[in-house]
């Protein structure tokens, strides 16, 4: 079934088959030693009043435990304790009676239901393995591993000091399974795009809800920006080694709860956890090295240049002497004065690039009593980014407590302060502020810097000249952007124990976050702004948001007879928002640059704006747990969710007093089968698990206003008129994810192997998208509900140590996910959406904006061969030799029609990935340990913007060397078209000339670490390490780097508007425990 | 005691939460800051004043399609090779719903806009409250929300053809599409009816809409929104109560002239009573404009625009000129697109010029010339007097004001030419002009070889990042035009006599004669205001003028040679008064190309006269002129089927 859902391709075979081979290889070593525990198992005996249970503990390699102590649960006997081989007996009361095995160190503690045996064999799982009885915390309750019954992912979080991920949402790239993260960029602390289990909205948010501590963190890119390419990443403000814990979950048996904002998975964080009474202090030193990226692009030199842009030129129609008076630069002659800033070869990517630093420190201090326990960390980062003149530096500063006030009620507060700035360049959309789109476009004849009469180079950069491209050295040294971000968190909460069962909680959240963004565009160096309008540009942007939050809720944990087993959880969450943005931008101010602020431009060039939102939440939720024999598990979470996003009449809501409420809901059955009959004495067997979820989420991103019926302020002469904004629709509503979801959890000889294995169905129904309207409603689009599409996955996630040996361990973690979107209902035949230098498409049975374009087929060879096409563009002009072959796809009657234009575009690819996931292999001798992560994406095609400006010859700029074999004369068989001034033929169109494979393979992260076996200067522990961060990739892509994201926006995923590509880091650190 | 501790603070918690739910209809409907919600509006007149400014704003989104529409598909404007896909649509009158250009959403826009706010006023029917008041402002703010609604019909219909009109009770979008796609009638649920006396909400009566009436043509629109206008504004003292005064606040008094008035009101009716063919109606609007005096010379085109002043009508509003203008500033961050369709200078794309039939109007008209008619009755033997060749071209409203020439990204100097034959310096426009004068055509091709032509009107005394030229949509000029093609065709019996009126138009073209009303200061017309010598007493006010080049029809009508001037035939109308009458009328839609050329109405009036000759090859001769050979052929056959002319968008 699987197979038939997806097809599957080379790539996945590949990646299948290491698995299956990795995981048979294991199983057939494990197998070998869990032979002999067969013979162990004996068939069930009848309950008695007492029976005596008699156990066999051994390791994941089967070597019997000895000294491990064995009791009863709830029981006053004694505790026993194996012998030497291992073996114990103990006396159970009943049949149904738990077994707590407590080993004293090396190994996790274990629970074991007895079920009427009387000979078992128990395996352990060291204390550095996930065991099925680690707890969980989901709605603030606190659940074992092994008894969830929905889709979710424990990442550990143990080696985030290893990599050069700053945020969660980077580090958790390739090692969730269901989970797409694209870094942004390469630039320091940028964040990244998160999908989890494909594309579940069209124009609403696509990130998952993350809870830090309990308390919603903002959507991801929320905070406007006037720098092309800047998308705010609220995740920055924790610091990634204050994470204790990291709970992905995926399906709606548990999302369901969170409601309308639920349906892009939750993403539950817990930062410092101050559980232990202990004082501990650990205090991280890391100092790391960027290379500068080293897979430059291939660009013209300065006489190859030089060619082009004459032969460019030639094509203008222009006169000679015209072109002669326009641009002198190309006619110098020596005696010119000039000519010596036109004799030179610079490689300007190398102007733009270094090797940068980076440097972390973070001290944590846990500690308490009985009454009070506190975690507090601060952490400082400096990092600098591989574009010269970029860095980021910031300060964290973090403080949980729990205070016991009285036996039965406890508060827990938190603080979150943190302050970071960023010194940043704009990406490749605006080509006379972007470091990359000027090294790549400006001559290599010319320098940096100029030259005085006698020929001596000065410390004064070049101004840009008659080709209007700014001087990369000006961008890198005088452009300035820079934003400052505090962001501010506090909770507070309090904890009451009704009585042994029931406990009642509220928690208050309060943040605070304002980023504050100033740029100046210089004069000095760069090509000029606004079509030459401005010299000089002044911008200050500033964002606030303050939210407030209340999750109240009441809590039940009972077991009764010892076999039914219920928790539930029921509450309340309140979610106030208010969002202001203002922006300022000013132009001219005196010409040397010395006046940057607002105040200092041209009056009547002055532009203000912005924009203030509010929008609420409140959700009424439940979710309910029941065990039965630790056998079978249901659960089942319903929430009644109102926003006031959606419309007053909104489609499938219910109206209570006036407002209406969307509802959510789920369901999961979980089947134990390793703890039924047949095979309970199968006890190499520790977990075998059937699990079944069903449930529908919600997604209330919709637009503060879409629904409301609002004005929007216009000039007419010096007043501001009113006008109505949108054509309003009050029945806007919810969109809803309805998922359902079958999974088998296997975990074999005390986990030393897990594995899970998913496949799920998701629609996303009501879908909002900008639907065309008649013309005469006034209003090109409107906001409504209503289309639907479809994912289709499969995840598998395992882990095994291969290698069990005293001093050495083999490790293997590996996870990957397939999975297709499709969409199965559209009002119209074709949704088209600009975005800039391409278009993309949403249409029935394709993935969600696809990139919509020409078919490129080579270029016209000959001028007979041009005619015998007989093809016009859609300007009625007719392709000649040397022009792009576009394959003429259809016309106005469905008919091709010999005219290139809307109706010959066609799908050319999509930037989702059809299989992704990661491999980690650590191997670990003594105190040493080498580890090696892998992450891998497939199936997904990019559009190489960078490459579209650097190789469609239609001007002065400087192109890449795949334009050497550009169409020159007749009869020229190239790929190639002619160069061509302002290209009017339209070479240069969005086709799939400029889409590529952005299938890749990354060595992400290569680590070394050694801890020291005693105490070091007296402290109690110390690690050593040293890592290499993204060390190599395997990829066909062109572009420097494969993977980027400019925004948030699904729509600019898999566009390549150069951003700043990723490159080598080397990390290395101590790590110190007092 | 710890027993009630432990439940009383559950019981406050329960509580805390108690509170927050009923609070609930408030936090899920917060009131936003900046975006005003319909329910928060309208509390007070300003709130009314600041939803009829968003009006104008409207109307400002629409001036670039008005020009495109009206003139590059008549025979004044044509395209360049820069011109875009969707330019290039409109110019082979093969439009396709996608166009940018034919777009109509923001008619609706704007339609919408004004119905919302015409059912608010209606709704809330706000001065009722005082009945005691004659005129209230909210009854001007009604005519003028009228006035725009009408004019946006009215140009999209022109436009068209066939639109739907949606009226201000269908409010929600399920009412418009039920209205639209109902079978055979529409029954709408709420009726408000607005009274002259007052207003009242009917919302027992209903009232049917019939579906055939979803689709209206351009002669049902005029007829109901002709009826709207001059039966739904309150009419005190003879005047329509349109627009709210605002000079009398501010002291300004450019603002009145920008904002629908009653002036304006009477343009839009005898646009369309024109349009309808019916000129009484039509010249009883147009004359209340052209015959109302006052102190400032309200709307007569007297000395203030004459001869070289002639551009300032494009540089600043005035109220003698000026009857709506569409005006825009960059300072206040209102711009259009006109530059960047005329201009070839960076940033701007140059996708549209003048044609070469438009660059004749202005170039081979003459002035100052004499001839030599030794027999009346012998037309053959007259001659141009050599000695007074005259001057060619129409230096005020054409080169440098209208268009201008551009060769090698600079304008064509002007030059000076006397009737002497001598042009300073050579390589300008007057030199060109001697050239062709004297037939020296190597010299003139030399001069005029990689020149472009470029629209110049929107540029004038404008920076390249200006852009906020104005749209001028009625000024006293048009106004006069329009009479003088109504003269032209008006007559009426009286004692078994049929009086007609081809003098008056031609009066009214050269001299404004008809419509004197000063002695200080005389009109000028509109062709004498550009063909005039004045001389002015000490006061300033003018004694004498001399035209030069007046408008002339008689039984016989001389051709010249368009560059020598040279009499090269003549054309007999003795006895043909229907002869008299079209050539004459052909003479002022002439004067109309050099006057109002590229200000959006070209192409309605080649329609309106090809109509009323019931001869579309009139409009399909003029217009595919500019094609070349081979697609003119198609063109002209296209345009001989009326139902070409219109951008068919609602079949």
């Amino acid at each position: 079934m699987i197979n038939k859902l997806i097809p599957i391709g080379t790539w996945e075979r590949a990646f299948l088959l290491i698995f299956v081979l990795i995981f048979s290889l294991s199983a057939l070593q494990a197998q070998d030693l869990s032979l002999q525990d067969t013979i162990l198992v004996k068939s069930n005996q009848p309950a008695k009043d007492s029976i005596l249970v008699k156990g066999l503990i051994v390791s994941g390699t089967n070597a019997p435990l000895s000294n491990i102590t064995v009791s009863i649960e709830g029981s006053a006997q004694l505790p026993v304790i194996t012998n030497e081989s291992g073996e114990f007996s103990i006396k159970a009361k009943a049949g149904d009676n738990w077994l707590i095995i407590t080993p004293a160190s090396d190994y996790k503690t274990k629970r074991v239901f007895v079920n009427n045996r009387s000979e078992l064999t128990v395996f352990l799982t060291p204390n550095d393995l996930t065991a099925g009885d680690d707890q969980l915390t989901i709605l603030s309750q606190k659940r074992n591993n092994k008894d969830m019954v929905a889709s979710y992912f424990n990442l550990k979080t143990s080696d985030t000091y290893k990599t050069s991920a700053y945020s969660v949402d980077e580090y958790m790239q390739g090692k969730v399974p269901g989970m797409n993260v694209i870094r942004r960029e390469g630039a320091p602390c940028t964040g990244a795009v998160t999908f989890i289990r494909g594309i579940n909205s069209i124009n609403a948010s696509n990130q998952p809800l993350y809870i830090i501590d309990g308390i919603p963190m903002e959507k991801a890119g929320l905070f406007g920006s006037n720098l092309e390419g800047f998308a705010y990443d609220p995740l920055l403000g924790v610091n990634l080694l204050d994470i204790s814990n990291v709970v992905v979950v995926k399906d709606p048996a548990i999302t369901a709860a969170y409601g309308s904002k639920g349906s892009n998975g939750v993403v539950l964080i817990q930062t410092l956890d101050p559980s232990a009474t202990q004082t501990s202090i650990d205090v991280d030193f890391r100092m790391g090295f960027t290379q500068s990226p080293s897979n430059l692009l291939p660009q013209l030199n300065g006489d190859q240049h030089k060619t082009l842009a004459n032969e460019v030129l030639f094509t203008s129609g222009m006169p000679e002497e015209v072109i002669k008076v326009k641009y002198p630069s190309l006619f110098l002659k020596k005696t010119d004065q000039r000519y010596i800033d036109y004799q030179h070869n610079t490689d300007w990517q190398d102007q733009i690039f270094s090797d940068a630093m980076f440097s972390n420190i973070n001290v944590k201090v846990k500690g308490g009593d009985a009454i009070a326990k506190y975690g507090l960390s601060f952490g400082y980062t400096n990092s600098d980014g591989t574009v010269s003149n970029t860095g980021y530096d910031s300060y964290n500063l973090r403080f949980v407590g729990l205070l016991n006030i009285f036996k039965w009620l406890r508060m827990n507060t938190g603080v979150s302060l943190n302050y970071n700035t960023a010194e940043m360049k704009e990406s490749a959309m605006v080509k006379e502020t972007s470091p990359i789109l000027s090294a790549l476009a400006i001559s290599p004849l010319l320098n940096p810097y100029q030259y005085d009469t006698d020929g001596n180079m000065l410390r004064k950069l070049r101004e840009a000249d008659e080709f209007g491209i700014s001087n990369p050295a000006a961008i890198i040294n005088t452009y300035n952007a820079k934003n400052t971000n505090y962001h501010f968190i506090s909770s507070m909460g309090f904890e009451a124990s009704l009585n042994k069962d029931m406990i009642l909680n509220t928690n208050f959240g309060l943040t605070y976050n304002s980023l504050k963004e100033q740029i100046f565009m210089p004069n000095h160096g760069m090509a000029h702004y606004y079509n030459f309008e401005a010299h000089n540009v002044a911008k200050l942007t500033n964002n606030y948001l303050l939210s407030l939050y209340n999750n109240t809720y009441l809590s039940y944990k009972k077991v009764f007879n010892k076999v039914h087993n219920i928790t539930s959880s029921t509450g309340l969450n309140v979610l106030t928002n208010k969002y202001q943005l203002d922006w300022g931008s000013t132009m001219n101010a005196h010409e040397n640059d010395q006046y940057q602020a607002l105040q200092d431009g041209t009056n009547n060039l002055r532009r203000i704006g912005g924009e203030n939102i509010d929008w609420n939440w409140l959700s009424l939720y439940e979710n309910l747990n029941y065990s039965f024999k630790d056998r079978y598990l249901v659960t089942s979470s319903i929430s009644l969710d109102g926003s006031s996003q959606v419309g007053d009449h909104a489609i499938n809501t219910v109206n209570i007093a006036g407002n209406p409420y969307g509802i959510f809901y789920s369901a999961g059955i979980g089947w134990r089968l390793s703890n039924e009959a047949f095979l309970q004495n199968v006890s190499w067997i520790d977990e075998l698990k059937l699990r079944a979820s069903y449930g529908k989420t919600g997604n209330n991103d919709i637009g503060a206003s879409n629904a409301s019926n609002y004005y929007r302020s216009i000039r007419f002469r010096e007043t501001v008129g009113l006008y109505p904004a949108t054509l309003s629709n009050d029945a806007l509503s919810y969109e809803t994810v309805t998922q359902l979801n079958f999974g088998i959890d296997l975990a074999l000889w005390g986990s030393r192997l897990r594995t899970t294995l998913e496949v799920f169905n998701s629609t996303i129904n009501d879908m909002m998208m900008y639907m065309p309207v008649k013309s005469y409603f006034g209003y090109s689009y409107r906001p409504e509900n209503g289309e639907q599409m479809k994912n289709n996955g499969l995840e598998i996630s395992a882990f095994v140590r291969i290698i069990d040996g005293k001093s050495f361990k083999w490790d293997i973690q590996g996870n990957f996910t397939k999975i297709r979107n499709e969409i199965t209902e559209l009002k119209t035949e074709q949704l088209v959406i600009p975005i800039k230098g391409g278009e993309v498409v949403n249409m029935i049975g394709e993935t969600a904006n696809s990139f919509f374009g020409y078919l490129f087929d080579g270029v016209y060879s000959s001028a007979s061969e041009a005619q015998a096409a007989n093809l016009m563009n859609d300007k009625f002009v007719k392709y000649q030799a040397g022009d792009a072959r576009f394959v003429d796809i259809s016309g106005p009657d469905g008919q091709p029609d010999g005219i290139i234009n809307q109706y010959d575009k066609t799908i050319i690819g999509s930037s989702m990935p059809n299989l992704y996931g990661g491999i980690q292999n650590t191997f670990s001798y003594k105190k040493w340990s080498l580890n090696t992560y892998i992450n891998f994406v497939s199936g997904n095609e990019l559009y190489n913007y960078v490459r579209y400006r650097n190789e469609q010859m239609t001007g002065l700029q400087n192109q890449s060397t795949s334009v050497l074999s550009r169409w020159q004369y007749d009869g020229q068989q190239t790929s190639v078209p002619r160069a061509l001034w302002n290209d009017p033929v339209g070479n240069a169109a969005f086709s799939s000339r400029w889409i590529e494979d952005g299938s890749y393979v990354r060595i992400q992260n290569i680590s070394l670490s050694y801890h020291i076996p005693n105490k070091f200067f007296g402290f109690r522990n110390a690690e050593f390490y040293v890592s290499v961060n993204n060390a190599f990739t395997f990829s066909h892509y062109l572009g420097y780097d494969p993977e980027f994201a400019t925004s948030y926006t699904l729509a600019e995923q898999g566009v390549d508007y150069g951003q700043n590509p990723q490159s080598r880091q080397f990390i290395f650190g101590i790590k110190l425990g007092l | 005691m710890r027993k009630n501790l432990k439940y009383s603070f559950s019981i406050i918690t329960i509580l805390i939460s108690m509170m927050i739910l009923p609070s609930c209809n408030d936090l899920l409907n917060p009131e936003q800051d900046l975006d005003v919600t319909k329910d928060q509006l309208f509390k007070d007149y300003y709130e009314y004043r600041s939803t009829d400014m968003g009006l104008y704003g409207l109307q400002q989104k629409l001036v670039e399609q008005l020009v495109v529409l009206g003139e590059l598909r008549a025979d004044l404007m044509t395209i360049t090779p820069n011109a875009d896909a969707d330019l290039i649509e409109i110019y082979n009158f093969q439009t396709k719903k996608t166009n940018k250009y034919a777009d109509p959403t923001n008619f609706y826009k704007l339609i919408s806009a004004c119905n919302s706010f015409i059912s608010v006023i209606k709704e809330k029917h706000p001065e009722v409250l005082d009945k005691k008041i004659a005129v209230t402002n909210y009854d001007r703010l009604y005519g003028e929300v009228l006035c725009m609604r009408a004019w946006a019909y009215f140009n999209a219909v022109r436009i068209y053809g066939k639109i739907p009109v949606i009226y201000e009770s269908l409010t929600s979008v399920k009412e418009i599409e039920d209205y639209v796609n109902s079978p055979s009638t529409y029954i709408d649920s709420v009726n408000i009816v607005f009274d002259k006396d007052g207003f009242h909400n009917d919302t027992t009566k209903m009232v049917e809409v019939k579906l055939e009436k979803q689709f209206y043509t351009v002669s049902q629109v005029i007829d109901v929104f002709s009826k709207q206008l001059e039966q739904g504004i309150k009419i005190v003292d003879g005047k329509p109560i349109v627009g709210v005064n605002n000079y009398m606040n501010n002291n300004d008094n450019t603002w009145e002239v920008t904002v629908w008035n009653m002036f304006a009101w009477h343009a839009l009716l005898g646009q369309m009573y024109l349009t309808s063919g019916d000129l009484t109606q039509s010249a009883k609007h147009f004359n209340a404009i052209a015959n109302f005096s006052s102190d400032n010379y309200r709307y007569q085109l007297d000395g203030t625009f004459a001869n070289a002043k002639w551009r300032e009508i494009f540089t600043g509003i005035d109220v003698r000129e000026h009857i709506l203008t569409i005006w825009f500033n960059k300072a206040n961050q209102q711009q259009n697109d006109f530059q960047r369709l005329f201009e070839p200078f960076q940033p701007h794309q140059y996708m549209l010029k003048p044609t070469k039939a438009a660059i004749d109007f202005w170039e081979t008209i003459w002035s100052s010339y004499a001839l030599i008619v030794p027999d009346q009755t012998k037309p053959w033997l007259t001659k141009l007097d050599k000695k007074q060749r005259g001057i060619p071209s129409d230096f005020y409203r054409g080169f440098g004001t209208s268009y201008q020439y551009v060769k090698n990204g600079a304008f064509l100097e002007q030059g000076t030419l006397t009737s002497k034959g001598v042009a300073s310096p050579k390589e300008s426009y007057a030199g060109m002009l001697l050239y062709k004068m004297d037939n020296d055509k190597r010299s003139y091709s030399s001069l005029m070889q990689d020149v472009d032509t470029i629209v110049y009107k929107y540029s004038i005394n404008k920076s390249v990042y200006d852009q906020d030229a104005n749209f001028i949509v009625y000024r006293a000029a048009g106004i006069q035009l329009y009479l003088g093609e109504i003269y032209t065709w008006w007559a009426f019996q009286r004692n078994e006599m049929v009086s007609t009126f081809t003098s008056n138009a031609v009066d009214i073209v050269n001299d404004g004669r008809n419509y004197s009303v000063g002695e200080g200061r005389r009109q000028l017309g509109v062709r004498g205001r550009v063909f005039n010598q004045p001389s002015y007493n000490s006061d300033g006010s003018q004694s004498t003028t001399t035209f030069t080049s007046p408008l002339q029809v008689g039984n016989i009508n001389y051709i010249h040679d368009p560059n020598t001037n040279e009499v090269t035939g003549y054309k007999d109308l003795t006895g043909n008064f229907l002869g008299i009458q079209m050539y004459l009328e052909e003479l002022i839609l002439d004067e109309k190309a050099r006057e109002l050329a590229y200000e959006g109405e070209r192409f309605y009036d080649l329609m309106r006269v090809a109509k009323r000759r019931n001869d579309p090859s009139f409009l399909a001769k003029k217009v595919s002129a500019k094609y070349p050979a081979g697609m003119r052929e198609a063109i002209y056959n296209k345009l001989l089927d009326e139902k070409n002319w219109y951008i068919n968008l609602f079949e």
